[in-house]
């Protein structure tokens, strides 16, 4: 018997990392497990050949999630709201920055163009990491609902597409600009080789989201693409001699890292149950307990 | 004979909502009912069930509540709501239009 509970346990566990549901949700196909097992042990299967059916029966866990994917409804969560606005309001204060700066003759289009694309680029990567840390920093005291992590996953996502075209924009953007005005197109300057790795960055993760499985572990990894765009913000701190290089900046740099590296250990503990009547399943449902 | 995927998952929600007409009722005993109307040829995927009912309450269909058996085992009981046989109605309705077009083109005979 604790070794059925041993593969209950380990079977949850395998279905909550893969789908990312909740506990009530993972509470619910439990039972389900549990009635099925005893059923098919009643009909004279072994208990390791009816865990194994009972499983089977209830799916997988990848097609389970693209299931309940299919069907969540997204529901509001404050977080995206208040980063939605964020990025309208900074999109549009940028753009009014800058055609200022380009009226007044300042600065030519096409290093107008530039300055929005990163700009902008990383602002929205820095706001995808923000909400991961809030996803993180909520989920030990209150699990997110599936409809809101429908939202999360899907702001998550629009919001790292438009962060990798604005910067990869803003990038090739500014190596025209650095042929006209310094005569080579690319020269491994830490800030052209830190936005690329922005980019690189980006493209990575959405690549995993549009995977759709494993997202509640892909987001919290998108913490440490503050600390990507971090040090391609302050890339000139690294430059010998520059006035942004000289300390203590590198050990402010590192210690964002670190902070950010922790957030992301956050992002490894367990989700708060949701309130329900179906907590602690296991010990109110024994696998062999009669109708 | 089994009844092919797309049918399956077509008639997945006017089988639960006909089913929960008849009185409460829980996922498993859900998936058992099914196969017992469809004399175990209607093979669902028991797992594929449970986005099916939380579709079905997100949308106002139903409403589910978690309660202890007899035997002191903890369910999540779904019924059926207003708006849900409002929908059923609709779904009854569809499926006879369905239904009687095939039986004129095979030439059923009603009794």
């Amino acid at each position: 018997m604790p070794e059925m509970e041993q593969r209950i346990a380990q079977w949850r566990h395998n279905l909550g990392e893969t789908t990312g549901c909740n506990n009530e949700v993972l509470d619910e196909l439990e039972i389900h497990l549990r009635e099925e097992i005893q059923q098919l042990v009643r009909t004279g299967h072994t208990e390791e050949q009816a865990f194994a059916l009972a499983a089977s029966r209830l799916g997988s866990p990848r097609a389970l999630a693209r299931e309940f994917a299919k069907v969540a409804e997204p529901a509001d969560w404050l977080p995206v709201r208040i980063v939605r606005f964020a990025a309208i309001a900074l999109s549009a204060l940028l753009v009014g920055f800058l055609l200022l700066k380009y009226q007044e003759g300042r600065v030519d289009l096409l290093l107008t163009a530039h300055v929005y694309g990163i700009t902008l680029g990383y602002a929205l990567s820095l706001l995808v990491g923000s909400l991961a840390i809030c996803y993180v920093t909520t989920r030990p005291f209150r699990d997110l609902s599936a409809g809101q992590m429908q939202e999360l996953e899907r702001a998550v996502f629009r919001l790292t597409a438009t962060a990798a075209v604005l910067t990869l924009a803003g990038l090739l953007l500014g190596c025209v600009w650095a042929k006209d005005h310094l005569g080579r197109y690319w020269g491994w300057h830490p800030r052209e080789t830190w936005g690329a790795g922005v980019v690189v960055w980006d493209l990575a993760l959405l690549l995993l989201l549009a995977a759709r499985t494993w997202n509640h572990r892909v987001i919290p990894l998108t913490i440490l693409g503050n600390i990507v765009v971090a040090f391609a913000l302050l890339a000139d701190a690294f430059v010998p001699h520059h006035a942004y290089g000289t300390p203590p900046l590198p050990k402010v740099l590192m210690v964002f890292a670190l902070i950010h590296l922790f957030l992301f250990g956050v992002g490894f503990l367990p989700a708060r149950r949701r309130q329900h009547g179906g907590d602690r399943v296991a010990q109110t449902v024994p696998p062999q307990q009669p109708n | 004979m089994k009844i092919g995927k797309d049918l399956v998952a077509a008639s997945a929600v006017p089988l639960v909502l006909s089913i929960l007409e008849e009185g409460e009722s829980y996922g498993y005993a859900l998936i058992q009912r099914v196969r017992a109307l469809s004399q175990g040829d209607m093979e669902w995927t028991d797992g594929m069930l449970y986005p099916v009912l939380h579709r079905l309450e997100a949308q106002g269909y139903i409403r589910s509540r978690w309660s202890e058996s007899e035997a002191g085992r903890k369910r999540k009981y779904y019924a059926l709501k207003t708006g849900g046989r409002k929908a059923l109605a609709e779904q009854k309705e569809q499926w006879r239009i369905v239904l009687s077009a095939l039986n004129q083109l095979w030439g059923v005979q009603h009794a």
